[in-house]
C-alpha cells in the first residue's frame, strides 16, 4: 500500500515505513539512542531526498524519545541532574560545531575530516564496548569482584556534585566537558549523537547501563525538539506524515526494546551495542571503498 | 471511454475541416493530475488529429527546477566528494514518443533546437563541453533511476493516417507545476506544424493543507510537528504503562 509523501515528493509504501520505524523503536528502547544513525540512511536509499530524510527523522526521534524516557522515569531510571548537565554542554557544543562546521567548509575539505573522525571514533568505541563486554562477562562467571568505574582524578576537579540516581559524587566538569565535545562532534556529523554519548556516560562517568539510557534519552527528547523547529523553520524539511508512520511502526519496537532491557545484564547491552556500533563503522568504510552506483549526487534546491 | 473517445474524434474532425490551417490538433484526457495523500501515479490519453501524412514526436517537459550536484573521485583509493556545480532549469520530468524511433525520422537539428530526447535536454550551468558530457549524463542517470526520466521511448500508435494517440506515464515520483506537452509534425526531417498542450500537476486533500503550512510559516508548522509527536509519545507510554501494570 502505497503513500504520498508531501514534502519528501514522493510515494512510499506504508510497510517498510512502519518496519523502519519498528527497528528505529526497538534501538531506542534497548540502547537510549535516538536510531537516527540508522533510519536516516535507509530512507535516503530508498528514494527521500536526503534533507527531508534528516528533519524528519528528528520529529519521529522526539516522539519516540518521549516514550523511552517516560518508560524510564517511571523506574526511576533517570539521572535529571546529569541529563541537565549534559544538555547544556551539548547546546554550547552544538552551537560552536556549527561555527567550526561553516569555518571548515570555508577552507574546503570538510567532508573528508568528518568521515575520517567519524569512522575513528565509531571504530575505537564499538572495538572498546566489545572488549570490555566481554571481559566483565567472563569475569562475572568467574564470580571475581567488579567495578566498573574507577575514580580518577577527573572525577575529584572543583564544583563536586552529588548525583543521586547515578550514586555518584563527582566534578560537573568531565560531564560538561564530555557533552560539549560530543554537541560540537554532533553538529558537525548531522547526528543526534547519542550513540557516542551512551558509551561516554558508561565509561568516562562511569554510571551504570539503566540509568544511562534513560538519562540519554532525555539529552535526545531536547535535542531533536530542538533540531525539529529548525529544520522546519529554516529547510522546510520536515515530513508529518513521514515521521508519523515511522512513530506508528516504533510504538511496539520501544515497548519491545524496554522489555529486553529489564531482563538481559548491562554487559550484554553494551556488547550488542558494540556489535552495531562496529558494524555501522564497517559500513561507512564500505562507502568510501566500493566503487559508487553513482558518481553524481543530486540535491534538490528550492 | 472508446465510446467517448470516438465521439470526441468526429467533433475534432468536424472543427479541423472549418479550420483547415491548422495541422495538427491534440488533446489529452485530462489537463490536470492531483496528488493527494494516496496518489500512486496517473495514466493519461494524449490523442490527435493530423491533416498531414507524416511523423508524429511528442515530448513531456516537468518543471524546471534548481539542482545542485556532487561528484564523487577516487583518491587514494577513497571515493569522496571532489566538486559540486549547481545546474538551473533542470527539468523534473521527461519523456518522448514518436511514431517511428526517433533516429529513423532523420531530425538531429529538429530535435536538439526542440529539447527532444533526452540526449537534448539543455541545463543552464553546463556550457562547456566537458560539462555537458560527463556531468549532465550523471544527472540523466540519476533521474533515469528516481523514475523521473523514461529511457525508454514511448510509442504514438496512428490509425487512417490521420488519428494518433499514445498513453503518457506518471510514475509517483511527481512534483508539481506546470508540465508542457509538445507535439511535433515532422516531414521529411523538417517541422511542418507544432501545437503546444499543458498539465497541471498540483497537490490537493491533506498533502495540499500539509505542504503550504510547512511553507508559509516554518516555525508554526515545527512547533505542530512536536506538539503531535509528543502527543503521540505521551499516549503511547500511557497505553503500555495500563497495558502491564
Amino acid at each position: 500500500m502505497e503513500i504520498y509523501l508531501p514534502i519528501a515528493e514522493i510515494s512510499q509504501n506504508i510497510f517498510f515505513l512502519l518496519s523502519i520505524g519498528f527497528v528505529a523503536g526497538v534501538l531506542s528502547g534497548m540502547f537510549g539512542v535516538g536510531g537516527g544513525f540508522l533510519t536516516t540512511p535507509i530512507l535516503i536509499l530508498s528514494g527521500v531526498p536526503p534533507a527531508v530524510a534528516v528533519g524528519s527523522e528528528a520529529n519521529h526521534i522526539v516522539g519516540s524519545s518521549l516514550t523511552g524516557f517516560l518508560n524510564y522515569f517511571r523506574r526511576k531510571n533517570v539521572d535529571i541532574i546529569m541529563g541537565a548537565i549534559l544538555l547544556l554542554g551539548g547546546v554550547i557544543g552544538s552551537a560552536s560545531g556549527v561555527f567550526l562546521f561553516r569555518l571548515l567548509s570555508i577552507q574546503g575539505r570538510v567532508e573528508e575530516v568528518i568521515s575520517f573522525t567519524y569512522i575513528l571514533f565509531l571504530g575505537s568505541v564499538g572495538i572498546y564496548m566489545l572488549y570490555e563486554s566481554l571481559k566483565t562477562r567472563k569475569k562475572k562467571k568467574l564470580g571475581s569482584l567488579i567495578k566498573l568505574h574507577e575514580h580518577s582524578w577527573i572525577h575529584g576537579l572543583p564544583f563536586r556534585i552529588k548525583f543521586r540516581r547515578s550514586k555518584l559524587y563527582i566534578s560537573v566538569i568531565p560531564p560538561l566537558l564530555i557533552s560539549y565535545i560530543i554537541g560540537v562532534l554532533a553538529a558537525i556529523m548531522g547526528v543526534g549523537g547519542g550513540f557516542i554519548l551512551v558509551p561516554a556516560m558508561i565509561y568516562l562517568l562511569g554510571m551504570s547501563t539503566q540509568v544511562v539510557i534513560g538519562t540519554s534519552l532525555m539529552q535526545i527528547l531536547f535535542v531533536s525538539i530542538t533540531s525539529t523547529i529548525m529544520h522546519a523553520y529554516i529547510n522546510q524539511t520536515v515530513d508529518v506524515i513521514l515521521s508519523g508512520l515511522l512513530l506508528l511502526g516504533g510504538v511496539l519496537g520501544v515497548q519491545m526494546g524496554a522489555f529486553v532491557v529489564q531482563r538481559v545484564s548491562g554487559e550484554v547491552l553494551r556488547m550488542l551495542l558494540g556489535i552495531i556500533i562496529v558494524c555501522l563503522c564497517l559500513f561507512l568504510i564500505s562507502e568510501l571503498v566500493i566503487d559508487p552506483k553513482y558518481i553524481f549526487i543530486l540535491d534538490l534546491l528550492q | 471511454m472508446k465510446l467517448f473517445l470516438i465521439f470526441y474524434l468526429v467533433f475534432f474532425i468536424s472543427i479541423f475541416k472549418a479550420n483547415s490551417k491548422k495541422l495538427i490538433i491534440a488533446d489529452i484526457s485530462d489537463n490536470k493530475i492531483n496528488i493527494d495523500v494516496g496518489f500512486k501515479g496517473a495514466k493519461l490519453l494524449f490523442f490527435g488529429v493530423i491533416d498531414e501524412e507524416g511523423d508524429v514526436v511528442v515530448s513531456v517537459t516537468g518543471p524546471r527546477k534548481t539542482v545542485k550536484v556532487r561528484k564523487k573521485e577516487k583518491k587514494m583509493g577513497l571515493w569522496l566528494n571532489s566538486d559540486t556545480k549547481v545546474f538551473f532549469d533542470v527539468p523534473y520530468y521527461y519523456y518522448v514518443a514518436s511514431t517511428r524511433p526517433l533516429k529513423e525520422l532523420n531530425a538531429e537539428n529538429v530535435f536538439q533546437i526542440n529539447q527532444v530526447g533526452l540526449e537534448n535536454i539543455r541545463f543552464a550551468g553546463a556550457e562547456e563541453q566537458e560539462e555537458r558530457s560527463s556531468w549532465v549524463n550523471g544527472i540523466i542517470k540519476s533521474m533515469i533511476e528516481a523514475g523521473r526520466y523514461n529511457p525508454e521511448q514511448g510509442l504514438i500508435q496512428i490509425s487512417d493516417k490521420r488519428l494518433f494517440k499514445t498513453e503518457l506515464n506518471f510514475s509517483a515520483e511527481l512534483v508539481d507545476g506546470q508540465y508542457l506537452v509538445d507535439t511535433l509534425l515532422l516531414k521529411e526531417g523538417a517541422v511542418i506544424a507544432a501545437r503546444r498542450s499543458f498539465i497541471n500537476v498540483s497537490k490537493t486533500g491533506y498533502g495540499e493543507k500539509i505542504y503550504k503550512m510547512a511553507n508559509d510559516n516554518g516555525l508554526l508548522y515545527g512547533l505542530t510537528a512536536v506538539f503531535f509527536a509528543f502527543i503521540f509519545g505521551f499516549i503511547v507510554h500511557e497505553i503500555t504503562r495500563r497495558f502491564y501494570a
